[in-house]
């Protein structure tokens, strides 16, 4: 079956667990939310859960009111994702805090922009908040999943999102996180590696694969490639594209 | 509209099988130019391109020599088999050699003017190491006039330098194998044209589905999406 046949089968329904609202001229890359939506609906994506370009490169309120901008004018088209800058500790927190009352549905937190590991008590305080108030943390990982499993570790009850499925060292994020059911596997990323997703599959189960995109910095056809071109069943796909995601809209 | 996969491998590690190609046919790519990876892991090039030139008569594909200048008499055993492939494809960052080394620009001045295409790969696997730049290659094919120049692996966040250095040279060209930038090929498209942008897969190593749906989902029109996916490619390789 041809590659667009394959996408056909999903289009209007996929939802992406990761992108972001914020060009980024470092790369040249436009991320403004009409554009976001205009690539959603090439691609058939239906929803996306967003954080702002600007809360990892400039400033984390900014970003987040430029999610909040976006999520306003097209409601049925995002979900917001609070970031926090845990060096601002109690402010972060309690911008966190005010997002999520206005009904945004997670946490995004991102070791490398920040050059903080999240094992750092400044990024614990937004671990225990965020599992006090029972919200999905989504995590950039890059590592292999090594601070991500510290932090499954220590908060159990905590719903993390691992994205980029731990980057260039994704088989050891796998199977890192593998004991850990609170733990998610996202898979974007430049890399697409064959064999990848099916082997997310096979060590976590299709439930734990998240669909994630990464724009503005990854096409849409990067992670949609990677699972229409897995050696999955029909019904893992359908699972990973359109309704894993579904848990974290109804937090 | 029909598509030809500038860059998928073959190895010793991982054969092409007539499973493989009917797999990419199913997909849809019609036709596949076939390098030897190989030489990028110091196996002798003799050897390697000798095992591509047999898959290829043997499958019908197009196929590409693998080079790597640093071996002994390279330059010899460049001149005596060119006429048998396409293109030559070079590893720089595996081989370990300078692109704008005298070693290398010897290899150019002795090909410019055959009508064979050079492919740079930046990397092979995501974890690889990039030395290569785009300013390096953009400098050769400035120097080198009559050799058409084209840039494998690169990603977007090389598209500064694609902006600034590659531009205005008409004879570099992108492959998209790794481009993964948001609406990478529509960028490529604005900012180099759409007659230097090819398209490859990457296969076996990547999904290829992925640069498919970047060619065939890109905002651009139907001729420019079938300049990228077979016209650009048809041309560089001097197929008919």
């Amino acid at each position: 079956m041809s590659v667009l046949s394959l996408l056909e089968e999903f289009k209007g329904r996929i939802i992406d667990i990761h992108s972001h609202i914020g060009s980024d001229q470092r790369f040249l890359l436009e991320g403004s939310e009409d554009y976001i939506v205009k690539v959603m609906n090439r691609y058939g994506i239906k929803v996306a859960f967003v954080s702002g370009t600007h809360s990892l490169i400039a400033d984390f309120r900014v970003g987040n009111r430029h999610v909040m901008r976006a999520v306003k004018k097209y409601p049925d088209r995002f979900v917001g994702l609070v970031s926090v800058n845990p060096y601002y500790k109690e402010e972060g927190l309690k911008e966190m805090r005010r997002y999520l009352r206005m009904g945004f549905k997670g946490v995004k937190t991102h070791p490398v922009y920040f050059n903080l590991p999240l094992t750092d008590e400044l990024y614990l305080r937004v671990f225990e908040e965020a599992e006090k108030l029972r919200v999905p943390v989504m995590a950039h990982s890059y590592d292999g999943g090594v601070e991500v499993s510290k932090v499954a570790d220590l908060y159990p009850n905590l719903t993390i999102v691992m994205y980029h499925m731990g980057g260039i060292k994704w088989k050891e994020g796998i199977e890192r996180v593998k004991k850990y059911d609170n733990v998610y596997a996202e898979i974007s990323s430049s890399v697409t590696d064959r064999g990848m997703v099916e082997k997310a599959v096979e060590v976590l189960g299709y439930e734990r694969v998240l669909f994630g995109v990464d724009m503005p910095y990854l096409d849409p056809a990067v992670s949609l490639g990677k699972v229409l071109g897995a050696e999955i069943s029909k019904e893992a796909k359908e699972a990973i594209l359109c309704e894993n995601a579904l848990k974290f809209l109804r937090v | 509209m029909r598509v030809l996969d500038i860059s998928v491998f073959h190895s010793l590690k991982r054969a092409l099988t007539t499973h493989d190609l009917k797999y990419l046919k199913s997909i849809g790519v019609d036709y596949v130019a076939l390098s030897s990876l190989d030489v990028a892991y110091s196996e002798l090039q003799k050897k390697s391109n000798e095992r591509t030139l047999k898959v290829a008569k043997e499958m019908k594909l197009v196929p590409l020599m693998a080079f790597n200048p640093k071996e002994k008499k390279a330059n010899d055993y460049l001149k005596s088999s060119l006429k048998n492939f396409k293109a030559v494809r070079v590893y720089p960052g595996h081989n370990q050699f300078s692109l704008t080394g005298e070693e290398f620009k010897s290899t150019l001045a002795s090909i410019e003017g055959e009508g064979v295409p050079v492919v740079v790969q930046f990397r092979v696997k995501w974890g690889d190491k990039v030395t290569v730049k785009v300013e390096e290659v953009c400098k050769l094919a400035r120097e080198f006039r009559g050799i058409n120049f084209i840039m494998s692996g690169v990603n977007y966040s090389d598209n500064l330098d694609i902006v600034r250095f590659a531009r205005k040279l008409d004879n570099v060209f992108v492959d998209i194998s790794y481009y993964q930038g948001l609406s990478g090929v529509e960028f490529l498209v604005k900012e180099i044209g759409s007659k230097r942008v090819v398209l490859g897969t990457a296969y076996p190593i990547l999904y290829p589905e992925s640069s498919l749906l970047k060619v065939l989902c890109a905002d651009i029109s139907e001729d420019e999406r079938e300049e990228i996916a077979f016209n650009n490619a048809t041309r560089l390789l001097s197929l008919t």
